[in-house]
């Protein structure tokens, strides 16, 4: 339903914009899953994407509004061109490293603004975002500027990262990285910790009723804390996907917005880890084929968002309905 | 060495209005108990509405009304999501900033082409010289050799302060950002108050991106509110929900700016992205380090007649 209603938004923007609609939206899906390729490009921006989403949904769950998903993107893929260009670790020991590294430091990133709502009080929707500019002239610091910029290249961009660090191609000839094999495992591990832990289980609570949580002697800070961290280590990792296997360095400008796009698929999937992969899944083909349809029908990619954040807004708008009772058509 | 003062004051205040605008309408709108995360997305809309409207009508002041209407198109949007159909605020206001940057920027491509070419300048506002008074020392050209806007975010503090504190209108918003149950049942509208409200905030968000396309740069470019909606936030908060508070909290930010920018005229050693993250940075300490005080007793809770 907000599906289809979203859609016939889109059509009465192509239409304004000048585009035969019909043919804009066979693209917008068939360029995406229509052959090998489509469909590997369609996997590669799944990766990130899901991977960000899922933290979303953790952070979400446990009501920490954490919009920080693209800053920690940035610094996941930041340390992971630090990390991986380090020349000193073991063969065999570099992906690891790389994966942990871009986890962890991302996930303090987030962490800074868990501990400025816990101990000041400051809200996380504010500072997670103020935090995403930060992060985002950080990474162009360390991308325009020596150590980490590569002298031999013309455009701005880091040394290029060692191979035993990089995430190997799973189908040569496409760019599919193995970074969705990450991205799916992280999709289980999120889904057991969520409905099989004791640390899901105050996620839960300290999200929907943080009072009852305290009574049950939950220490509501602390989950917040943890969920915090996980949630940005995961929006790290996407960054690591993005340097580690797409690209092999750090440029500028190496999130079209992923972060903000997963916030809005960890909602249009109602939290439900599920849920959220499907999403994940349709915004990739979505996404994928808004740029297919921009080369070739001159269709501005924009139009992806917007159906995105029109479904999201029809999700939560009918939820309302269906608590309040009113008859579903 | 004084008219540096006054040129340095006066580039304060411009940057400062953007943040003051949008954020007096956030001070207005919280007072009744609704939060709109979603200022960015009404201040994008409002650079874009009002640099097109600008430039195909010739018009800047056009332009004013068109990015007014922009403003008030997201804001509507959010209270209707969260007025009449009560979800969840930051959920809609985060949904809608990502609408509005996606329409803006699909509006832009639409109609200058998706290979960027460079958007036409549109007619832009003109600085009003109050005689006498703006050939005030250090004073004067910040505050009587402004655009119109600057001169309406200053009017509107001592507005906003008297409506708010001294007329029943506002001893109304006042009791449904406090305590809606009670407003209501010695019967103030509460959805009527916090739409109108509402409506307020997107106006006031939108004129305040209008100072973005139409007083800096003369042209829209997608994303260009770079995080002002949210420093306006802040401002609220830092401002402790009074429009003075809001006004000088602005100030703050827009004197971070301007120090920035003339960092990186003057190249002191640092490099720029380390200047231009200055106000994000000054934002997040500012907000660590004052606590907020006193917001209104119903912020963010949706309110349903029994």
């Amino acid at each position: 339903m907000a599906i289809v209603m979203a859609f016939i938004g889109a059509l009465v923007l192509m239409a304004l914009a000048g585009t035969n609609p019909f043919s804009g939206i066979y693209l917008l899906i068939a360029g995406a899953l229509g052959n090998v390729f489509g469909l590997s490009e369609t996997l590669v921006k799944l990766t990130p994407i899901l991977l960000a989403s899922l933290g979303c949904v953790i952070a979400f769950k446990a009501k920490v509004w954490n919009i920080g998903a693209e800053g920690q993107l940035y610094i996941g893929a930041l340390t992971t061109a630090w990390v991986g260009t380090m020349s000193w670790v073991p063969p065999g020991l570099g992906l690891p490293l790389v994966i942990i590294a871009s986890f962890v430091v991302a996930g303090s990133y987030a962490l800074i603004a868990a501990v400025l709502k816990v101990k000041r009080g400051v809200n996380e929707v504010i500072s997670t975002i103020m935090m995403n500019y930060i992060a985002y002239w950080v990474a162009h610091y360390f991308i325009h500027w020596p150590p980490l910029r590569d002298p031999n290249q013309p455009n701005p961009q880091t040394l290029p990262i060692l191979p035993g660090s990089s995430l190997p191609i799973l189908i040569s000839g496409t760019r599919l990285h193995s970074g969705i094999l990450i991205a799916v495992v992280a999709t289980v591990l999120v889904y057991v910790l969520l409905t099989k832990t004791k640390l899901g289980y105050e996620i839960k609570i300290t999200g929907s009723n943080p009072s009852a949580a305290t009574y049950g002697g939950i220490k509501v800070w602390r989950v917040v804390l943890v969920a915090m961290f996980l949630s940005g280590g995961l929006a790290g990792l996407a960054g690591m996907g993005e340097v580690a296997g797409l690209h092999g360095y750090l440029l500028d400008d190496i999130s079209p917005s992923y972060g903000y796009i997963a916030a809005l698929v960890a909602l249009f999937g109602r939290l439900n880890v599920f849920g959220v992969f499907l999403g994940a899944l349709f915004v990739s083909i979505l996404f994928n084929g808004a740029d297919i349809a921009q080369i070739s029908l001159y269709l501005p990619k924009e139009i992806a968002d917007v159906i995105v954040s029109i479904m999201v807004l029809l999700v939560i708008s009918r939820e309302i309905f269906l608590k309040r009772g009113v008859p579903k058509r | 060495m004084i008219g540096q003062i006054d040129l340095f004051l006066a580039s304060v205040v411009t940057l400062a209005a953007p943040i003051a605008l949008a954020g007096l309408g956030e001070q207005v709108l919280e007072k009744s108990g609704i939060m709109n995360i979603g200022l960015e997305g009404a201040m994008m809309m409002g650079a874009f509405f009002g640099y097109i409207a600008s430039l195909f009508s010739g018009n800047v002041y056009v332009g004013l009304v068109g990015a007014a209407l922009g403003g008030l198109i997201i804001a509507m949007i959010h209270g209707l999501v969260t007025i009449s159909l009560r979800a969840d605020q930051v959920v809609s206001g985060v949904t809608l900033n990502i609408l509005a940057l996606g329409l803006t920027t699909f509006g832009l491509k639409s109609i200058f082409g998706v290979r960027g070419e460079v958007p036409a300048m549109a007619p832009s506002l003109n600085e009003l010289r109050i005689p006498l008074l703006a050939d005030l020392p250090i004073v004067g050209h910040a505050f009587f050799d402004q655009n119109v806007l600057i001169y309406l975010t200053l009017a509107l503090v001592p507005l906003i302060w008297f409506v708010m504190n001294k007329t029943t209108i506002g001893l109304k918003v006042r009791a449904v950002g406090e305590d809606p149950k009670t407003a209501d049942t010695v019967g103030i509208s509460v959805v009527q108050i916090r739409y109108a409200c509402i409506a307020v905030n997107g106006i006031l968000a939108g004129l305040g991106g209008a100072m973005l396309s139409l007083a800096f740069l003369n042209y829209f470019t997608p994303g260009m509110s770079a995080g002002r909606g949210f420093m306006a936030l802040a401002a609220v908060i830092l401002g402790k929900w009074s429009p003075l508070g809001v006004l000088l909290a602005s100030l703050l930010f827009g004197g971070v700016d301007a120090l920035q920018i003339n960092l990186q005229i003057v190249k002191v050693g640092f490099p720029y992205p380390f200047m231009i993250m200055l106000p994000y940075l000054v934002t997040l300490i500012a907000l660590a380090l004052l606590k907020a005080l006193n917001p209104p007793k119903a912020l963010g809770v949706p309110y349903r007649r029994e």
